[in-house]
Formats: C-alpha cells, sequence, structure tokens
C-alpha cells in the first residue's frame, strides 16, 4: 500500500506545487504593474524572470522520486489511447480475456465453496474424519462401544468426537416441528473448539451416565428464529414427547456443525439418546453402527502416521471387543483430512469440479494465445513507433515495459468484466447442477484467485511482442520500412507456435469433452430397472401424522389411487437415490459362505402392488399382500441377482433364510423379481430383498403413483391432485419432494450432466478460439505476402496454385497440432478412465472424431484468407508497392 | 539563454543563502526572491522558479518546515520556516563555504599582486 500512499502524496506535491507558483507569479505581476508597468508587460517580464515553470514543478517532483509513478502514468495515459484507437482489437481482447477470466473465476468460486472452505472451528486443518470401512471399503459408521474404544486407546488423537444428526419432533404448543438434532459426545465442543454465543457448551461431563444431562446447546441461527436472539433463552425448554430438555448455551454465529449442507438447530449428549430414540436405543447395540468421528492429531502427527497406527489398533480393539476378524464390519479404519468437515456435496462434486477446473484453465491459455497473437500482430504494425521510440533515445526496456503497460491495462479491464460475470455463472452453475444452500458470494480468496489469473495472463500475452521488440533494430527496421518481403520473421515464428499449441490444447479438450458426453449419454441410456416415465414419486414425512404409520399409508393409497388416469398406487420405506438405506447380513439355506465372503443384502420395505406400479416384473411367485403383517410367517421377495447369488438355477421360491447366523432360518422367499437400480443408474445389480412394509411396520416414507398411459393426464396435473389428496388426509404430514420418479433418476446424474455439458461447451469454446487464432495469422500472413503472390501470379502462377499454397500452410499449423494433441491426449488417457462410463479412455471413435472437427474447422478457417491471397491482382499487388 | 543566470553560483550555493534568509524569520517563495534580490543589490540574478526545487529538496531533507496560510492581502501564500536541522546544515554549509572562499581567495591574491 506504500505506493498508493506515494500516489496521494506525488498528487498533492503536484497540486501545491502549481499553486504556489502561480501564486508567486501573481504577486509579482503585481509589484511590477504597481511599479509602473502596462499588465501584458508585467506579465511577460514576471514569466521571463520566473523561467520554465514546467521544467521547474518536474525537477521540484523528481526531488521526491517520483520519476517511476511519472512514467507510469504516462505509460497508462498512453496505454488507454492506443486501445481506444482499435476499438475492435481491444474488444475482442477484452471480451475473450473477460469470459476466460469469469468462467475461471465462477468454476474456482465453486470450488473454494465447496472444496477449499474449512469449518470454522480452532486450527481446522489438523482435523481429520475418522471412518469405519467395509472389506469392500464402503463407508460405514461406528457402534458407541467403538467409538469409546478408540478414542480412550488411540495415540494419535489429542481428541476424538462422534456425532449423529437426527431429525426430531419438537412440541410447539399443541403442534409438532420438525427440528435437526445432533448428537455430540461430551468432548465435541471443547475438542473442535467451539465458544459459547451465551451460555455454556456441551462439557465431557454432561456425556457420562445415559440420561442423567437432559441439557441442549442451541444454534446462533435457531436462537435468532425460534426464541426471537432473547438472552434469557438459556434456561427454556425444549421438549420432545416424554423428553425435556433444558438450553444452556448459544453457539458462536459461524459454527453450523461439522457437516457442510446440514445445520442442526441444537445439539445434544450423547448420553440422551435414549430418552430421545423413543425406546429403540442404539446406545448400548453393539451391531448397530451409527456415528460419524472426527480425530484431531497431536501436533508433529501426520495423516500417514495415524492412518498405520490405525491397523494395529483395531487388531487389539478386535480382541478386546471380541469381534470376529472375519465379519465384513469395521474391517479396517480409513482416515482423510477433516478440516472441511462431512460434506456429501465434496464427495460427489470434488472429481467433477476438479476436472472442468482443468479445462476451464485450458480455454484460458488458448484465450490467452489468441489476446497474444493479436498483441503480436499489432506490435508488429508499430514497428515504426517503436523503432522511432528506440531512435530518439527510449530505452528498450521502457518500450517492453510500455507493452506490459498496455497487456496490464487490458488484462485490468478483463477482469473487471469477468468478475461482474463470475457471478451470473456461478448461479447459473449452481442451477444446473441443482445445489442450492451454497454461498458462492466473492470473497477474498475469489477476488485474489481473479486477479492472479489477469496478472498470470497479462504476463503471458504482453511477454509476447516484447520478446519480440528485443529483437528490434531501429536503424534496420526504418530502413526496411514494413514493405519487407519474408517469412521467417521472429513474430511469425511466435505466432505459429501459438496456433499449434491452441490446435494442440483444443482437441485434449475436445476428446474429453467427447468421452465425458458418451459417458453422460451411456449413462442416461441405462435401464432403470422400472418404468420411471410414467411414475410420481412423493417423499413425505409421516412421524408428523396424528395416525399410525400404516394406517397413514393405506389411507393415502385408498385415496390417491381414486385420482383419475392413476392406474395404481404404492408406498415404501426407501427411494430411488434417496441416499437412505439398510444393509443386512443374511444366512441362507443350503449356502456356505466362504471365509472372507460378503454377506450383505440391501434391503428394501414395500407395501403390496410396489413392483406393478414401479413395472418392475414378477418372474415368479406371488405379491405382498395386506395379510402379510406382523402377526403372519415372515416371507420377502427377493430380485434375480440375489436369487442367481444363493441357489444358481434353482428355484428359490419355498427357499428359508435367516438375518443373523445364530437365528432360526425361517424366512421364506415367496417370489422373484427382476433386478432394479437402487442408489445411481451406475451401480451394478445388487442383491436385494424386499420386505413387506406391514411386516415390518416402517414408515411410508416414499409414495408411488403410476397413471395410466392411455388416461391422457399430464404428469404435473395427477402430482397437483396428489399434492391436494395428502394434505387432506393429513394437513401435519410434510411434502418433502413430489416429482415424476424420472426426476430422480436425472438428478443422480447432475454431476455427469454438469461435467458432460460444460465440457461441450468449453470444448466448442476452445474450437471457435483456435479457428479465430488461425484464420487471424493466414489473413495477416496474407496480407503481408499480397507483393509476393503479385509477382508469382505475374509469372504464371494459377489461382488454384496460390490457394493451395495458403491452405498448405494452415493445414500444417493444424495437423502438427493434432499430431501433439493426439499424442498429448493419449498420454493422459488414464486421468479420465475413472469417470467413463461404457467408453474407453482411449477410445478409436471419439479421438478420431474430435480430429477430424479440429481439422474441417481449420479447413474453414485457412480457405477464407486463401480466397483473399487468390484475389490478389497482380498489377494492383505490384502498384501497391 | 537558460543557463545564463546561474553561472555565476556553485552548486548548494542557492540552498545556503535560502537559509539564511530564513534564519531571520519564516517567509513565502516569493519574499524569499525579493530579499535574495534586494540583498545582493541585484548582483545575483536568480531564476525565479529555481527556487522551488530546491525548496523541494530542503522540505524532504527536513531542514525547512512549509505551511499555507493567508496574507494580509489576501493571498494564500506558503511559508517556510527554518528547522533546526536546516539551522545546522546552514553553519555546515557557510564554513565550508567560507573555507572555499578562503582557497580560492589565496590562489586568488598573489595572480593580483
Amino acid at each position: 500500500m506504500k505506493w498508493i500512499h506515494a500516489l496521494r502524496h506525488w498528487r498533492r506535491v503536484d497540486a501545491e506545487l502549481k499553486e504556489e507558483m502561480a501564486q508567486h507569479l501573481e504577486e509579482k505581476v503585481e509589484a511590477l504593474i504597481e511599479a509602473g508597468m502596462t499588465a501584458p508587460e508585467a506579465r511577460t517580464r514576471a514569466h521571463r524572470e520566473f523561467g520554465n515553470a514546467t521544467h521547474f514543478v518536474e525537477e521540484s517532483r523528481d526531488q521526491w522520486g517520483f520519476a517511476w509513478l511519472d512514467d507510469i502514468s504516462q505509460d497508462l495515459r498512453y496505454g488507454f489511447r492506443t486501445l481506444r484507437r482499435s476499438p475492435v482489437l481491444t474488444g475482442v481482447a477484452a471480451l475473450s480475456l473477460a469470459l476466460g477470466i469469469g468462467a475461471n473465476t465462477a468454476i474456482f468460486s465453486l470450488i473454494d465453496a465447496i472444496l477449499l472452505r474449512t469449518l470454522p472451528v480452532r486450527q481446522p486443518e489438523s482435523l481429520v474424519i475418522v471412518r469405519a470401512l467395509t472389506r469392500q471399503g464402503t463407508r460405514d459408521h461406528f457402534a458407541h462401544a467403538d467409538y469409546e474404544w478408540l478414542r480412550d486407546h488411540n495415540e494419535v488423537f489429542s481428541g476424538l468426537v462422534a456425532s449423529s444428526l437426527w431429525k426430531f419432533n419438537l412440541d410447539v404448543g399443541d403442534h409438532k416441528e420438525k427440528v435437526t438434532g445432533e448428537l455430540v459426545s461430551g468432548n465435541y465442543f471443547s475438542v473442535l473448539g467451539v465458544q459459547p454465543f451465551l451460555g455454556r457448551m456441551i462439557a465431557p461431563d454432561d456425556d457420562t451416565a445415559p440420561g442423567n444431562h437432559p441439557i441442549a446447546v442451541v444454534s446462533y441461527a435457531y436462537w435468532q428464529r425460534a426464541l426471537g436472539s432473547n438472552p434469557q433463552a438459556l434456561s427454556q425448554y425444549m421438549r420432545f414427547g416424554n423428553t425435556t430438555l433444558e438450553i444452556v448455551g448459544v453457539v458462536s454465529r459461524e459454527f453450523s456443525g461439522e457437516s457442510a449442507g446440514e445445520l442442526p438447530d441444537f445439539w445434544v449428549p450423547l448420553s440422551m439418546e435414549p430418552q430421545l430414540s423413543g425406546g429403540n436405543s442404539y446406545l448400548h447395540m453393539r451391531n448397530v453402527s451409527w456415528l460419524d468421528a472426527i480425530g484431531r492429531l497431536k501436533p508433529g502427527v501426520t495423516i500417514r502416521q495415524a492412518r498405520s497406527s490405525m491397523d494395529v489398533l483395531l487388531e487389539s480393539m478386535r480382541l478386546a471387543l471380541h469381534y470376529n476378524p472375519q465379519s465384513d464390519y469395521l474391517a479396517s479404519i480409513g482416515i482423510e483430512p477433516g478440516g472441511g468437515g462431512f460434506s456429501s456435496l465434496r464427495d460427489r462434486y470434488a472429481q467433477p469440479l476438479v476436472i472442468v477446473m482443468a479445462m476451464v484453465a485450458l480455454v484460458m491459455v488458448i484465450a490467452c494465445a489468441n489476446v497474444a497473437n493479436l498483441l503480436l500482430a499489432r506490435a508488429t504494425a508499430r514497428r515504426r513507433e517503436f523503432a522511432i521510440r528506440l531512435a530518439i533515445g527510449a530505452s528498450r526496456s521502457r518500450l517492453i515495459r510500455q507493452l506490459l503497460t498496455e497487456a496490464c491495462l487490458l488484462a485490468a479491464i478483463a477482469c473487471a468484466v469477468g468478475l461482474a460475470v463470475t457471478q451470473l455463472m456461478a448461479h447459473g452453475l449452481l442451477a444446473l447442477s441443482h445445489v442450492d444452500s451454497l454461498d458462492v458470494h466473492l470473497n477474498v480468496k475469489v477476488l485474489a484467485f481473479a486477479a492472479a489469473v489477469s496478472c498470470g495472463a497479462a504476463v503471458t500475452f504482453g511477454l509476447a511482442p516484447s520478446l519480440q521488440s528485443r529483437r528490434m533494430d531501429s536503424w534496420s527496421t526504418l530502413k526496411l520500412d514494413v514493405r519487407s518481403v519474408g517469412r521467417g520473421t521472429g513474430r511469425f515464428n511466435l505466432s505459429r507456435l501459438l496456433v499449434t499449441a491452441q490446435t494442440t490444447i483444443s482437441l485434449v479438450l475436445l476428446i474429453a469433452a467427447g468421452l465425458l458426453l458418451r459417458t453422460f449419454l451411456n449413462l442416461k441410456e441405462l435401464n432403470p430397472g422400472f418404468d420411471e416415465q410414467h411414475v410420481v414419486q412423493a417423499n413425505i414425512d409421516p412421524s408428523l401424522s396424528s395416525v399410525s404409520a400404516v394406517t397413514l399409508g393405506q389411507q393415502l393409497v385408498e385415496r390417491l389411487a381414486a385420482i383419475d388416469g392413476v392406474q395404481s398406487v404404492s408406498f415404501s420405506g426407501f427411494g430411488f437415490g434417496a441416499g437412505s438405506n439398510r444393509i443386512c447380513c443374511v444366512d441362507v439355506e443350503g449356502y456356505t459362505p466362504h471365509p472372507n465372503e460378503d454377506k450383505n443384502v440391501r434391503v428394501q420395505w414395500v407395501s403390496p402392488r410396489y413392483f406393478e406400479t414401479l413395472g418392475i416384473t414378477l418372474v415368479a411367485g406371488r405379491d405382498f399382500t395386506e395379510a402379510d403383517q406382523r402377526k403372519a410367517p415372515e416371507v420377502v421377495i427377493i430380485n434375480e441377482t440375489m436369487a442367481r447369488y444363493y441357489f444358481q438355477d434353482a428355484s428359490p421360491i419355498g427357499k428359508h433364510f435367516a438375518w443373523w447366523p445364530t437365528d432360526p432360518k425361517n424366512i421364506e422367499i415367496v417370489s422373484v423379481v427382476k433386478d432394479a437400480k437402487y442408489d445411481n443408474l451406475r451401480q451394478q445389480p445388487l442383491r436385494m430383498a424386499y420386505q413387506s412394509i406391514f411386516q415390518h411396520g416402517s414408515s411410508p416414507n416414499f409414495l408411488q403413483v403410476r397413471v395410466s398411459p392411455q388416461a391422457r393426464r399430464s404428469l404435473s396435473a395427477v402430482m397437483q391432485d396428489c399434492r391436494a389428496v395428502i394434505h387432506a388426509v393429513d394437513p401435519h404430514v410434510p411434502i418433502r419432494t413430489l416429482n415424476p420418479l424420472s426426476t430422480a433418476v436425472d438428478r443422480t446424474l447432475q454431476p455427469e450432466r454438469l461435467v458432460a455439458q460444460l465440457s461441450v461447451g468449453f470444448g466448442i469454446v476452445a474450437l471457435l478460439l483456435t479457428s479465430i487464432g488461425l484464420y487471424g495469422i493466414l489473413a495477416y500472413m496474407v496480407a503481408r505476402r499480397t507483393s509476393e503472390f503479385g509477382i508469382r501470379m505475374a509469372l504464371g502462377a494459377g489461382r488454384s496454385t496460390i490457394l493451395r499454397m495458403v491452405m498448405r500452410d494452415g493445414l500444417a499449423l493444424v495437423l502438427i497440432g493434432l499430431g501433439v494433441g493426439l499424442f498429448a491426449a493419449y498420454a493422459c488417457s488414464s486421468l479420465m478412465a475413472s469417470l467413463l462410463y461404457g467408453v474407453q479412455a482411449r477410445d478409436v471413435t471419439t479421438f478420431s472424431m474430435a480430429a477430424f472437427a479440429l481439422l474441417a474447422v481449420g479447413l474453414l478457417a485457412s480457405y477464407g484468407p486463401a480466397r483473399r491471397a487468390t484475389n490478389v491482382e497482380p498489377i494492383v499487388a505490384l502498384r501497391y508497392e | 539563454m537558460k543557463h545564463e543566470h546561474r553561472r555565476d553560483l556553485f552548486p548548494g550555493a542557492l540552498e545556503m543563502m535560502i537559509l539564511q534568509t530564513l534564519r531571520r524569520r519564516p517567509l513565502h517563495g516569493y519574499a524569499i526572491v525579493q530579499h535574495l534580490t534586494h540583498t545582493s543589490d541585484d548582483l545575483l540574478q536568480i531564476e525565479e522558479g529555481s527556487l522551488y526545487p530546491a525548496l523541494q529538496r530542503m522540505l524532504k531533507a527536513g531542514w525547512v518546515q512549509a505551511e499555507w496560510s493567508v496574507s494580509p492581502n489576501h493571498r494564500r501564500i506558503r511559508t517556510y520556516t527554518l528547522m533546526p536541522a536546516g539551522r545546522k546544515q546552514l553553519e555546515h554549509q557557510v564554513s565550508s563555504f567560507e573555507r572555499m572562499v578562503d582557497g580560492i581567495m589565496r590562489v586568488m591574491r598573489p595572480a593580483r599582486s
């Protein structure tokens, strides 16, 4: 900031000097007039005796060492004039840069919001996420006993906290309200280092004997919203059925839990879980895993050390807690950096965002190359100007500084415009990816990024003409004038290099875009195993209903089925892609598992007609009926994958299994259905078992309504009716979502869709920029060689010869770029492999199509200048000399 | 033409005379010039503007301080005051000037006699 001070000082010194000198002159003129002179005489004499005022102002300023500031302001003014003199060039350059900077900054602001933001806690960098992993490496939670053992026996964490996010029904007057609460270990706030805004936080003492400490700490947002920012809120109570919690504190304003996108309203000690869970307590269940864990590494302990210590720790834990080492649960413990907390967004979008960032950076390089080429062309046109300036004594460094100043000016304009469009772009991206509740406002980090990109760009393209000006020799330039004929000048080699590089990068981008687009199309084509086109799905919250879950389900089915055009209705415990699932370990009659086998199957609770509603074919056996309820013999329906896995070709119907190895195998398989996808379309078919929702007694969280294709009613009309019906059946039941099932399917493809859309968009932009670059350099070359073409034609060269000459020149550049690009794409292909589906990273078709597209565009871009060359009239060209 | 008046001045002479002038009382630019011309009986004709770079140099060195005020005849003037550092500088310059004059005189005297 020193220079800002200097700039101000400089301005003041300047103004003061000018005023002082003006006063001096006036005083002198007055004195001379008093002495008897006429006014004009006095003025002339005063000025003569004063001397050259401008010179003295400059000399005075120099006393302060402002020469550099003076030079810069001169450079800036001159730069502005130069940029204004060629508005089209300036506009094109600034706009392409602005788009580049805007796109880069927009993607960066998403990366910042999703990947770089850290929890507002003490030293977030030393936090790690500790995860239980299954044998297949999938993420699991910890049982409470495991957490306690790990917390007390590890040597790498200065603290290990556990938490679990729950939804609660809070009694507010005579009705219930949904609130989000987090059950946390007693050391949660002290280990994370979160300070209270009011009152106190939960302490380790609060998490001892179960049920002993009915206290809660509320979030700042909840305190504002529900408690009216009342400082007397402490010692108020929150009531959940039979359990009452006393509010003892409000957490600091910034802290909103350790999971991005989740905003807990309150926190409560883990020891209160039995009271809050309504009788079905997990706290002492060894086989229920439900806790997330975050550890704080001891000073000096690295993640790597922590990881290796976990293996040893796990061994002793298995011994101490008598775990079967073959069990699938807790096969290993994973440690990940945890400064950002838990984030499902990060899990889903980390890889796509990094890919997109790389692409957008490459597009920026292409845009910079274009601007560099434009400036190079202009620098060549300004050779005379520079030669004259050199000849009359400007130093070479001063000229280079002039060029860099112009580049910086251009970049600054582009940066300003870019930042203006960044916000639009970032919000557009959020809308595209259906991600809300993400803060993408400009912050210091994002601004710094934009500035860094702009500066980098300015130096990159500003340096190109400077490099060339180094070779400038004032005398030969003045002598040769602009008429010099020749191809091998510096500008040409550099420009050619730039265009070749652009072609290379464009090809890599196009290939990547092609692969990602094909991945998305392949995924879209996948059959989910159910009919998503004619089904509407609602996700409701039955826990707020006044009637029992089963009754509510039955009432809803009855009323929904009566809607005009509805073919069938069902309900289930889980929905496609909803992120919730239940995994059970099965022991099947007549099947001996391998020692290391994964015994888990997915379980879904469904009502009768579920398969009919979703269009899942019943291969053999019967559907559930309302008679399959609690007291009836337990029955399940399994999918084909599970049938094949356990029974190969034999019929599974009538076979039995158990949910637990020690239980009697008395669950009967009554039918087999076709496979259907569960979490997303990419997933391999899973072993699945369906239980009757009546038998299990689960809540009807999801309702499915099949609209008859013949009914001629739009899904949206039916959806409106559904909303009304659900509301009529029980106004207290909130509808979380109500969408065509195809929307839910689409949503699981969102990251892939976003990446495909963006990469194709960037690919096209890259192609466009490259063709502009190629066109520019060829057009410029043709203009320079006009006289050469004239001579050639005068000597008998045909138009087609000239056409071929120019086209060959353009194609040579494109072909070299293509060659390098194919090689580069081939070499980088392994980076992409994990993102692709149904297409090889070195897919020949994609590679050749991208190359062909680039070649076609290259030909098109070369044709214009080539045509112009053939139109040269020999006599005009020669006279032009 | 431009450097005609400066011929008689050696480097630092102008500064020394300004400091000497300011030793009596604070003055503004025009008044300093008036004082210099009057006391030198118009023998020293300095280009008036050259006063200002010298004043800036002295401001920067901390020898003088400047302050804006309004003169009795309602003119905005900038008055320069001699600072202790300037006083010290003046003593230093005067003594070296005297030595120099002494030296020059010794050289010149035998030639005259």
